[in-house]
């Protein structure tokens, strides 16, 4: 049964920032601005909310939860510029969107590197403790099972990421400003026929990607390391898979990034895991596992799989 | 709008511009050069011992300077380079192996300078260069001999790319490992890993976590540069150990029992004698022995005490013991005790 837990745990460290940034990439995606600067934006969000604690832990000023909050909103604030210079370039300026995303993915390591070097007498690694992991909490954690899955060893975070699934969901199904992202996403001319403005919905979709990416890098990072090099190791891009697997909805979102999250867990884990072990595979096949499920699942559900129609494709009013 | 833009466009260029040559203005000239290649001299890490050794060698009386290449492609390394001899270098240390082709190209063509190449395994110096390359099954040797004496017997070795470096330190760890177990009496089981990379990824942590949590590994040497930020968040997390690698690594974590050091700044001070009292001689790969050592501090250890370390430091570095090297591993990316006899230890090789 512990072993369960741990799994259970460990798959939680990929899915929780693995989700958040898919649905981010979600809100840009759904409005018809491609937003392949996920990873940029990760490593930018991570990179300041780092920063700040690396500057709160050495001075002393600020400790805890009260810490991890500030630092989550650094980390999404700067995300959220880092958003709106993607929406400069790819909705007031019309550039090619991937191009624009690459050149941020480009920018935010670089940049990351520079200023910590510049500020840091030379040293590239932003050096943190992490502080913010509960052992228990109090009362919740004795709950038979559920105790143990959630409430030991757990974090914040992960209860934010709920709250953010729950909230991007409401916000684009229950919402009229849903959907308006959605119809930009879909027919920006119909959508700004009926009167919605869609450089605006844009803008604001992007800067909420933006957001959800820079806290998202902030919260992969945190558990998983004890210094940050301005490196997410990939996984911005492999939000996207996330996204595309989760076919641009929040729930399968969700569900595709605990998939995600498992099959990372089982590939490093399943020395322990007894009937894994017995068959004696080589560790790259357990590996290889996420990556073909995805193949096999994109092949099956192609047909219903449609990303937003006017994803990718700058809106000219002209072009009406 | 667009104008401005335009303009301030041209303006930033213009500064860049300008930082950048303030960059190279130079007066006298540095006959010692350091070039760094992705770390910095700050980097606690090869490009810092490098660094340190030059300016203790060096101190008042010769000029030194290190350089900070803009981009650490083999083309940015070997621009570098000129730049440091426009700049009047006559010996450049190029600590680290992504030196291995720029310096290639770079010993050809400037005959006059000397090289020192600091870990470089794949360089065939040529007269003018001299390459050192470490020994590091003795500092690995060290701690794994120092983790058995304290009484684990459950560890880890989480290697980054199967390179001779890391292989070196794997396999004197294992037989660290097994002599210290031997003198004790006990068996020691070792689950062994190479990561494959030298970057941090969230994958090491989970195989971290599972070993400690799962297999009751005690203890994990970490062996791959940037891989050490998910070890010890791993190790931090479950309250175990660790072992740092190439420096000391104990104040990047307290969960560090000790760390494996490569003799960076012997090589570099070596090098710097015999340039200064012509003796150098170029054309050869030198591999530094007798100079393994590990960080011993008394608050740290319990049961393995300042003696038995300076016994076994001794015995090192005097090279009475007969250590295996990567040598003896066929092939690099498998098994290592298949290859080399390890009676008290059973290693757990994970692919």
């Amino acid at each position: 049964m512990s072993l369960i837990y741990f799994l259970f745990r460990q798959t939680l460290y990929f899915a929780i920032p693995l989700m958040i940034v898919a649905l981010a990439g979600m809100f840009s995606e759904r409005s018809g601005v491609v937003n392949i600067a996920l990873e940029g934006i990760m490593i930018f969000g991570a990179f300041f909310g780092v920063y700040f604690i690396h500057f709160m832990q050495s001075s002393g000023a600020m400790s805890g939860m009260l810490l991890l909050f500030c630092a989550l909103l650094v980390a999404g604030f700067v995300g959220g510029i880092f958003g709106l210079l993607h929406a400069f370039a790819s909705v007031t300026l019309k550039a090619d969107q991937t191009i624009s995303g690459t050149a941020l993915n480009m920018l935010a390591p670089a940049f990351g590197l520079f200023f910590a070097k510049t500020t840091l007498d030379g040293v590239s690694q932003v050096l943190f403790s992490n502080e913010f992991r509960i052992a228990a909490v109090p009362g919740l954690s004795s709950i038979p099972v559920i105790g143990d899955l959630f409430f030991k060893n757990c974090y914040v975070t992960t209860l934010l990421g709920i709250i953010i699934l729950i909230g991007s969901w409401f916000i684009m199904y229950k919402t009229r400003f849903g959907l308006r992202i959605r119809a930009c996403g879909e027919n920006p001319s119909a959508a700004d026929a009926a009167g919605i403005n869609v450089y605006r919905t844009r803008y604001i979709s992007v800067i909420i990607s933006g957001i959800l990416g820079g806290i998202g890098g902030l919260i992969y990072v945190i558990p998983i390391a004890t210094e940050f090099e301005s490196d997410v190791a990939g996984y911005g891009f492999l939000a996207m898979a996330v996204l595309i697997f989760g076919n641009w909805k929040p729930w399968r979102i969700a569900g595709a990034a605990f998939f995600f999250g498992l099959m990372k867990t089982l590939s490093y884990s399943y020395t322990s895991i007894g009937f894994l072990n017995a068959l004696n595979m080589p560790g790259v096949v357990y590996k290889l596992i996420p990556y073909v499920a995805t193949l096999i699942v994109l092949v099956i559900t192609s047909k219903d799989s449609q990303g937003p129609r006017a994803s990718g494709v700058p809106y000219d009013k002209s072009s009406r | 709008m667009k104008k401005l833009f335009a303009s301030l466009v041209a303006l930033s260029l213009l500064l860049v511009g300008c930082g950048s040559s303030d960059d190279s203005s130079s007066d006298d000239g540095y006959e010692v050069a350091l070039i760094t290649d992705s770390g910095s001299v700050t980097d606690k890490s090869f490009n810092q011992s490098a660094y340190e050794a030059i300016e203790a060698y060096c101190g008042d009386s010769i000029s030194y300077k290190y350089y900070a290449p803009q981009d650490t492609d083999d083309d940015g390394l070997y621009a570098t380079i000129e730049q440091a001899i426009d700049n009047g270098a006559k010996i450049i240390v190029t600590p680290g192996f992504n030196f291995t082709n720029a310096l290639t190209e770079a010993q050809a063509d400037f005959p006059d300078v000397s090289f020192v190449a600091i870990d470089q395994t794949d360089l065939e110096p040529t007269e003018n260069t001299i390459s050192y390359i470490f020994a590091e099954n003795e500092s690995g040797y060290l701690v794994g001999y120092a983790a058995v004496m304290e009484g684990y017997t459950k560890l880890g070795f989480m290697g980054g790319m199967a390179g001779d470096s890391v292989v070196n330190y794997g396999v004197g760890f294992l037989q660290g490992a097994n002599d210290a177990a031997e003198e004790l009496g006990v068996e020691v089981t070792v689950n062994y890993y190479y990561t494959g990379t030298y970057s941090a990824d969230p994958s090491i942590k989970t195989a971290c976590d599972n070993w400690y949590v799962n297999d009751g590994v005690e203890i994990i040497f970490s062996c791959g540069g940037a891989i050490c930020a998910n070890v010890f968040a791993s190790a931090e997390e479950n309250e175990a150990l660790s072992i740092g690698v190439d420096v000391d690594q104990g104040d990047e974590s307290t969960t560090v029992l000790t760390s494996a050091l490569k003799g960076v700044s012997a090589a570099v001070t070596e090098a710097l004698e015999d340039f200064y009292n012509d003796s150098f001689t170029g054309g050869q790969v030198v591999t530094m022995t007798g100079t393994g050592d590990m960080v011993y501090s008394a608050d740290k250890f319990t049961n393995f005490t300042q003696e038995d370390y300076e016994t076994i430091l001794s015995k090192i570095q005097n090279s009475e013991i007969d250590l295996y090297t990567c040598g003896d591993v066929t092939e690099n990316n498998s098994d290592p005790s298949t290859y080399i006899d390890l009676p008290n230890v059973t290693v757990n090789y994970q692919s």
